[in-house]
């Protein structure tokens, strides 16, 4: 029974990263997919296996070893973090066919060990992107005690264990106090934004935490031992040290028994008792007429507000160029002297250039939103009643496209303004940044819309799936990026010439590729939507 | 009011739908009934714009749904199979985004949510989300929001199934009211004794073909209409 229930979960894993609709995929395409996602591991396995070759090559022979695996084991643990905090939330308390599996003569132990069995998988994957190249790189650059390998292999097995048990715990937690919320989202959403901030500003200040990177000869992490845990892992693999694997193993093993004892005893409890929000009570008002197209948009708005999953996968590029923006405002005047510092270095005024990477940081943020790129996945059950409306499918695409523009435009603008302020450039220059950026939102919004009408997923339990798995999604963040980096490279040659060339360039190709898009909505893409989910 | 003609709906190698005319007029309610898997559902979502077919026409008030679909469409109202509405809006904001879409006006619309909202009993529950409605509460909203735009034409997929016994009293009554005032109803159903109570008229589907179709007096004749449909089915 539990092997089926694996069996299933593995196989929707398995269709969620593959499959891009209910249409079984060619042979083709599951292939391409195949090799986009091996491509992308290998990428990450080369950059931390450089980098941590680099550091092998540094710290052991100086006999800080122990940092090499510290500063992995602490990436992996924040990788395993990052990647699971939100999904098991998702994936174990809110689960969509969690009464139909409790329904059934399956004992719930066996429901909660699967869908962990699952996590604890992809913990293992995003584990091994950080582990694997720091444990291969060292031993290239030094060398494994017999002891220490064991403790490398033992502690690869317990690392995702433990991230599991706390991201399982705080998922609980979010969960709850999300369901006793009015408005989930906010919570959720804050939360979340939180958790993020926490995190840049960690990873910002790692070395004023944890050590020097400066260069090679200061290289330094010896403030990990502070963490305990991490120096543990870092002793007992390059030391061999059995007292410090013993100390990690049960600082390991201890939580995440405790943890999973108590989630799994209290896996229907969770997933069952319905903890009810305060009641909103009607007040009878003539509510105002809004114009199809209004209505339409507001909708989207709608949509998009009132799902924190929605906000936190299709707006990242919104949240992290908000919070970037007002880190570099607090960091003015070291940026400020890094430009002033640039310039005498190179002999040439470099802060005439600040507008042009400015508009390149709004590019490349921007082009991390893909909020109409699931808009047609997340009808789903609903589409009959966009395709059953007296409205064209133009109109009703023109509005998802609309309400993504509306979205992102006064953060983005908000954003760069901040940044031109934090780092004094003039006021033309400022507003072709802007406009330049702005130009970028408009393109996201007719890319995305593109990629989501040709590759809709409608085969999801948990809207989770639609936000965040699926071509349309994985095309429209991964093209957007590619564009927004073909768009820089180019601007970085025409800006030699003028930077205001470039951003005229960036405004027209984005402007005649949205055109175009436009084009194709209103003569080809009526049929399509009319059709979609047959 | 809606005309089909020779519709014809294949499914890779199955015919779905096989040369299935049919004719409703203006005042007529119209029971839609057959086995399940008979092509009552890809007949109605054809109807309504939302399936391609491959051969025939549909008319609603004289226009075809392959040549204008919107203006068919601003002259019907569809309630599926399942009431799956936008969960995450509340009851009373679909029912204003169907307004809009329809362009009912402000004073007509408030009229019309109070009047249907009272007589379904969900009035209270109006500034809930959708998510918190059970399938009844669903339901009812669904039919709240194809009544609000006064449709000329109204098509419905299994109405009954989820509602309490006074909704569908309600429903029934409602959907008198309608073909009364010229409109005209055609919905499946598979509670017979409903269609056999309500509808003047009656049309029976078995795979995909129209078996009989016609008055439901002359149909049913002295047996009871379910009778008749086990005669003909089997």
């Amino acid at each position: 029974m539990f092997k089926t229930l694996l069996k299933s979960r593995f196989a929707a894993l398995g269709a969620s990263l593959t499959q891009r609709s209910k249409k079984r995929n060619s042979n083709g395409t599951k292939v391409l997919l195949i090799i986009l996602f091996a491509f992308l591991g290998v990428y990450f396995v080369a950059a931390f296996g450089m980098m941590f070759f680099g550091f092998s090559a540094v710290l052991y022979p100086r006999g800080d070893g122990w940092q090499v695996f510290a500063l992995a084991s602490l990436i992996a643990s924040a990788l395993c973090m990052f990647g699971s905090i939100f999904t098991t939330k998702t994936q174990i308390f809110e689960s969509g066919d969690n009464e139909l599996l409790l329904s059934m003569p399956i004992p719930p132990r066996y429901i909660f060990f699967s869908r962990m069995a699952i996590l604890l998988l992809v913990n293992y994957g995003l584990e091994a992107l950080v582990m694997l190249p720091a444990m291969i790189a060292y031993g290239i650059a030094g060398r494994y005690s017999v002891l220490g390998f064991l403790f490398a292999i033992l502690t690869f097995i317990l690392i995702p264990m433990l991230t599991l048990a706390l991201s399982s715990l705080i998922g609980w937690v979010i969960s709850i106090i999300a369901s006793k919320m009015r408005n989930k989202t906010i919570v959720t959403t804050i939360l979340f934004v939180v958790f993020f901030a926490f995190y840049f500003y960690f990873v910002m200040n790692m070395g004023a935490f944890f050590g020097n990177m400066e260069d090679e000869a200061s290289l330094d992490f010896s403030g990990l031992k502070n963490t305990y845990i991490f120096y543990w892992i870092g002793d007992a693999i390059a030391n061999a040290n059995a007292l410090s694997f013993l100390f990690f193993a049960l600082a390991a093993i201890i939580p995440s028994a405790i943890t999973f004892y108590i989630l799994n005893r209290s896996f229907v409890k969770i997933v069952t008792t319905k903890r009810s929000a305060a009641k909103i009570k009607y007040k009878e008002r003539k509510e105002k007429q809004n114009s199809v197209y209004v209505a339409l948009t507001k909708k989207e708005i709608n949509r998009f507000f009132t799902s924190s999953a929605y906000i936190m996968n299709a707006g990242t590029g919104n949240i992290m160029m908000i919070i970037l923006a007002v880190v570099a405002s607090f960091n003015r005047e070291s940026l400020m002297m890094a430009v002033s510092g640039l310039s005498s270095e190179l002999s040439v005024d470099v802060s005439k250039y600040v507008p042009v990477v400015i508009a390149f940081f709004g590019i490349f943020m921007s082009s991390m939103n893909f909020i109409t790129a699931p808009s047609i996945s997340l009808e789903n059950k609903n589409l009959w009643i966009l395709q059953s409306s007296p409205v064209r499918p133009y109109t009703i695409l023109n509005a998802k496209i609309s309400a993504d523009i509306i979205i992102c435009t006064p953060l983005t603008v908000i954003s760069i303004i901040i940044l031109c302020i934090a780092l004094g450039t003039p006021f033309v220059p400022s507003l072709l940044s802007i406009l330049v950026t702005v130009s970028m939102v408009v393109f996201g919004g007719y890319f995305g819309m593109f990629m989501g009408l040709k590759f809709p997923k409608f085969d999801w339990q948990n809207e989770n799936v639609a936000v965040k798995q699926g071509f349309a999604v994985f095309g429209a963040m991964f093209g957007g990026m590619l564009w927004s980096i073909i768009l820089i490279v180019a601007s970085v040659f025409l800006s030699m010439i003028s930077p205001y060339l470039a951003f005229a360039a960036i405004i027209v190709v984005n402007a005649v590729i949205c055109l175009l898009f436009n084009a194709y909505f209103k003569n080809g893409a009526e049929k399509e939507f009319r059709l979609l989910k047959q | 009011m809606l005309n089909i003609s020779h519709l014809t709906k294949t499914y890779g190698e199955k015919k779905a739908v096989d040369d299935l005319s049919l004719h409703i007029k203006p005042g007529e309610m119209y029971a839609f009934i057959g086995h399940n898997g008979a092509g009552k559902t890809t007949t109605i979502k054809s109807c309504c714009g939302l399936l391609d077919f491959d051969d025939g026409d549909i008319y609603i008030d004289g226009i075809s749904i392959k040549d204008d679909p919107i203006e068919c469409k601003k002259r019907i109202a569809y309630i599926p199979d399942n009431p799956d509405l936008y969960e995450f809006m509340s009851g009373i904001k679909y029912l204003n985004f169907v307004g809009d879409i329809y362009g009912v006006k402000k004073d007509e619309r408030f009229e019309k949510v109070k009047k249907y909202a009272d007589m379904f009993e969900i009035t209270n529950d109006l500034a809930q989300p959708i998510s918190s409605y059970s399938h009844g509460m669903k339901q009812k909203l669904a039919i709240i929001s194809a009544l609000i735009h006064s449709p000329k034409l109204l098509i419905m997929d299994e109405p009954f199934v989820g509602l309490d016994p006074k909704a569908a009293f309600l429903l029934k009554e409602e959907m008198k009211k309608l073909c009364e005032a010229g409109g005209a109803i055609f919905f499946s159903t598979h509670v017979l004794e409903v269609a056999e109570k309500i509808c003047n008229k009656i049309a029976i589907i078995k795979n995909g073909k129209l078996i009989v179709s016609g008055d439901m007096e002359e149909v049913k004749g002295d047996e009871s209409l379910e009778s008749v449909f086990l005669e003909l089915e089997g």
